[in-house]
């Protein structure tokens, strides 16, 4: 619990600074004046649009990716610890193993809708208008700070789910208690979902 | 549906016994309970605990070959053939599985045989190391240990040093002998006076010299690690040896796995033997029989028995019988998410048949891609025709095919195929999907919570109809009804716009009047008053249960997603690798057809399993709280249960 906290607290402070940092960073930069401009005229800021959505996508994969490597690497554990004893329970474990990979994908999900949706896949993302950026940043939020944490926990119930599968042979009513946790990680992904498709990029 | 159970006591003579109990499990009608009627301490109970004591040591002997076919079988693990991953499991008859026990455990005895001559070879090896590595500093000594013997004058210690100090030694004016070597130190043998014994021992140790003694063999020491090395070059051939005869027992797999399953029918048989309670002459079997099975098992006994004396009955009502449900082929399956949760209780309601079709509707939505409902369901059907799977895995193997019906269907009406929109692959005309969640999201979730509200609303109604049937009127009227007046008012107020639609105003308030008026209907005076307005606090409860189904709209758009990225991804890749010269056009093809099957599969094995078991979630949760009572153990009939053969 203690390492969890201390790697899931270093991870979004650090994650969230250098964003946060970089991008007000670039915000402040002037674009690059053109020769011969009139002096007097007013200096147009690149859109910096490009670096927001950018770090929303990394938020949206890194955070649940962590997440979700925790999780999945503690249950696997777990799991091998049964099987040693018994591989005949070693399928059962798998379902368990694999329940706190799914945060993972969701953010996944979410950094490729930001992928798309913000072109950087086409390359469009270098124009992006500053404030719609960071509509990509604001949408990567809920998924990748509930998946991390929700991942972690989802893996704990895992865990204990089985310990289930090595007492009673089959996990049971475990799944369906380790299943309850995720439902904060599908309700962060509907958010930022419903966040992502919702920046007016072609307005 | 619940089958219900018959209580029954047979008696029989025992001589009798072990025909009707073979007869019994070979058709695995009865689950024995434990059968008690001596008062503690009568001759009587003496009698039968001298029958059960000598049951439970054939069961011991049973357990014992079990454990050791299992040992042996996992064992040559290693060297066994394989078998072809969907072959069906090999048909074979009871009496030839028995009949294989002996031979397996006499290919038990041969491999633990075996085995105790390759442990006792390592041992040996082993000790025989040790004496090598003690012996190593020693090797270059020149003279047999045994002639080392003291004189009258003058004793030797045998010991090392480093060479270099060698000269302090020559100083002290003690006499030695150095047999050098290439080691750091080498062996010395020095020679200590009687007269000055304590004095040149202090000198030698000053000078670096440890004494140390070889390992008691005669002879040279260097010779005898010689030999104990050629020694343990032939124990490792025979190490060899004796492990290619194990790796040649694979050979009898077939044995091993037969005799495997005999011993385990054997085992099942003695376990249930334990359960009888016997006089000298007689023996009773107490147990559950399925009622629609009862003229079955005394066909079955008036068989196997000329005189016996069967009584059945309906269970007490303190008595918990085992529960059995019976449905029909298509709904079968569908029992396992049932007991996923739990088992129906013996008096209550089977809900595997008002369960099915929203499994399936759910199922199919949170998949959502037709592409993958087809890999899935020729997956499944291969299976099933090839391997011919039983029990639980043959249960979630039909589940996921009809799942993958269902999912090709709900694909084309709101999803994907392959994770590619329809009107990508068909133009913009095409007119399916009729819910895009990826453009109507609002839409999408709006729909499937609405689904969700729809379940809810049913498991109400299957509710009011299993109080009704328990002649409970009001709670089914009251608490239940009154709810479903209050939505059907609301739906009507909200949905009507002529003057009619003060009918559902009418409705709502009758509901909630009846609601509040008897929801706390148990207490008396101002308790009644509180308990009735608490009932309105169900309202948070309803709102929760529909919301969760806006996972559904969640998991559906993540595997289209999913999918979508993966074709993404391979795409990139053909881009990328289409620029090598020559093969170029080929190795693109390639890779990104690789890339697309594994991902695509990976994509599938992932997205099933969620939903299977998010699907089987909203049931439990959100559908079974409206009328389910849990807490029935499954009827395990004694039977036969193998593991490699199927018995015909």
């Amino acid at each position: 619990m203690k390492k969890f906290r201390s790697i899931a607290v270093i991870a979004l402070i650090a994650l969230l600074t250098l964003c946060v940092y970089g991008a007000a960073l670039a915000e402040g930069a002037p674009a690059v004046p053109t020769i011969g401009a009139a002096p007097e005229a007013p200096v147009e800021k690149a859109p910096t649009g490009y670096i927001w959505a950018m770090i929303g996508a990394c938020v949206a994969m890194i955070l649940p990716g962590i997440g979700s490597a925790l999780g999945v690497g503690m249950a696997g554990r777990a799991a091998a610890g049964v099987a040693a004893e018994d591989p005949e329970k070693g399928g059962s474990c798998l379902v368990f193993e694999l329940l706190p990979a799914t945060q993972g994908l969701y953010g996944f999900v979410i950094a490729m809708f930001i992928a798309v949706f913000s072109g950087i896949l086409n390359g469009s993302v270098m124009q992006l208008a500053t404030e719609l950026g960071r509509g990509f940043f604001y949408a990567s939020l809920p998924i990748g700070i509930v998946g991390l944490v929700s991942a972690y926990f989802q893996s704990r119930v895992c865990c204990a789910g089985i310990g289930i599968v090595a007492k009673q042979g089959n996990g049971g009513m475990g799944i369906t208690y380790a299943i309850m946790v995720e439902l904060y990680a599908i309700l962060a992904l509907i958010v930022s979902i419903l966040m992502v498709v919702g920046v007016p990029v072609n307005a | 549906m619940i089958v219900p159970m018959k209580h029954i006591s047979l008696f029989g003579l025992k001589a009798d016994e072990r025909r009707i109990m073979k007869a019994l499990q070979e058709n695995g009608v009865v689950q024995i309970v434990s059968a008690d009627g001596a008062p503690e301490g009568s001759e009587l109970s003496e009698v039968s605990g001298l029958f059960r004591s000598g049951c439970e040591s054939e069961l011991a002997e049973k357990n014992n070959n079990v454990s050791r076919i299992k040992a042996a079988l996992s064992r040559l693990s290693a060297y066994l053939p394989k078998d072809g991953l969907l072959a069906p499991a090999p048909e074979c008859g009871e009496e030839e599985l028995i009949a294989a026990v002996p031979e397996a455990l006499s290919v038990c005895g041969e491999l633990e045989e075996l085995q105790k001559r390759i442990n006792a070879c390592r041992s040996e090896r082993e000790k025989k190391a040790a004496y090598i590595s003690a012996l190593r500093p020693f090797e270059s000594v020149t003279i047999p240990l045994e002639d080392i013997k003291p004189t009258k004058t003058a004793g030797f210690v045998l010991g090392v040093m480093k060479a270099d100090k060698l000269p302090l030694l020559d100083e002290a004016g003690i006499m030695y002998e150095a047999y050098p070597s290439a080691q750091a130190k080498i062996p010395v043998l020095a020679a200590v006076p009687n007269a000055s014994r304590e004095e040149t021992l202090a000198l030698l140790h000053s000078a670096g010299f440890a004494e140390a003694s070889p390992p008691p063999f005669e002879g040279l020491p260097g010779e005898t690690a010689e030999r104990l090395r050629s020694e343990n070059a032939s124990l490792e051939l025979e190490i060899s040896e004796l492990n290619r005869q194990v790796a040649a027992l694979g050979e009898k797999a077939e044995a091993l796995k037969k005799g495997l399953d005999g011993a385990m029918i054997e085992q099942k048989r003695a376990e249930a033997r334990c359960e009888l309670f016997a006089t000298r002459e007689t023996f009773m079997l107490t147990g559950w029989v399925r009622s629609d099975e009862a003229d079955k098992l005394e066909g079955i006994i008036g068989e196997t028995a000329k005189v016996y004396y069967l009584e059945m009955r309906d269970p007490l009502d303190e008595e918990q019988p085992p529960t059995f449900c019976k449905n029909k082929k298509f709904f079968a399956p569908f029992e396992f998410i049932t007991n996923m949760y739990s088992p129906p209780d013996p008096r209550g309601f089977d809900p595997t048949v008002v369960m099915t079709p929203f499994y399936l509707l759910f199922f199919g939505l949170m998949m959502g891609d037709t592409g993958y409902g087809l890999i899935m369901s020729i997956a499944a059907a291969l299976f099933i025709k090839l391997k011919k799977p039983e029990g639980g895995t043959g249960q979630v193997a039909r589940i996921l095919f009809w799942g993958g019906l269902s999912t090709m269907v709900f694909g084309l009406l709101a999803g994907t195929c392959f994770g590619m929109n329809w009107y990508d692959i068909f133009g913009p005309d095409f007119p399916f999907p009729l819910i895009d969640p990826m453009k109507d999201q609002m839409t999408a979730i709006l729909v499937y919570c609405g689904l969700g509200f729809g379940q809810i609303i049913v498991g109400m109604i299957v509710s009011i109809v299993l109080h009704l049937k328990q002649g409970d009127w009001q709670t089914a009227l009251f608490d239940i009804g009154s709810w479903l007046m209050i939505f059907a008012g609301a739906a009507v107020l909200l949905l009507v716009k002529s003057p009619a639609k003060y009918v559902g105003l009418g409705l709502i308030v009758l509901g909630l009047v009846l609601l509040v008026g008897f929801g706390g209907r148990a207490k008396k005076g101002f308790g009644r008053v509180v308990g009735g307005l608490g009932k309105l606090y169900d309202i948070t409860g309803f709102l929760s249960d529909v919301l969760s189904y806006s996972r559904v709209f969640a998991l559906g758009l993540a595997t289209g997603a999913m999918g979508s990225a993966f074709n993404l991804v391979a795409n990139i890749a053909r881009d990328m690798l289409k620029g090598i010269p020559v093969v170029g056009g080929v190795v693109s093809f390639i890779v990104a057809a690789l890339l697309l099957v594994v991902l695509h599969v990976f994509c599938v094995a992932i997205n099933a399993l969620g939903a299977f078991i998010h699907c089987a979630r909203l049931q439990f949760i959100e559908y079974y709280n409206r009328f389910y009572t849990p807490g029935g153990k499954l009827f395990a009939p004694l039977g036969i249960d193998t593991k490699y053969n199927k018995v015909k």
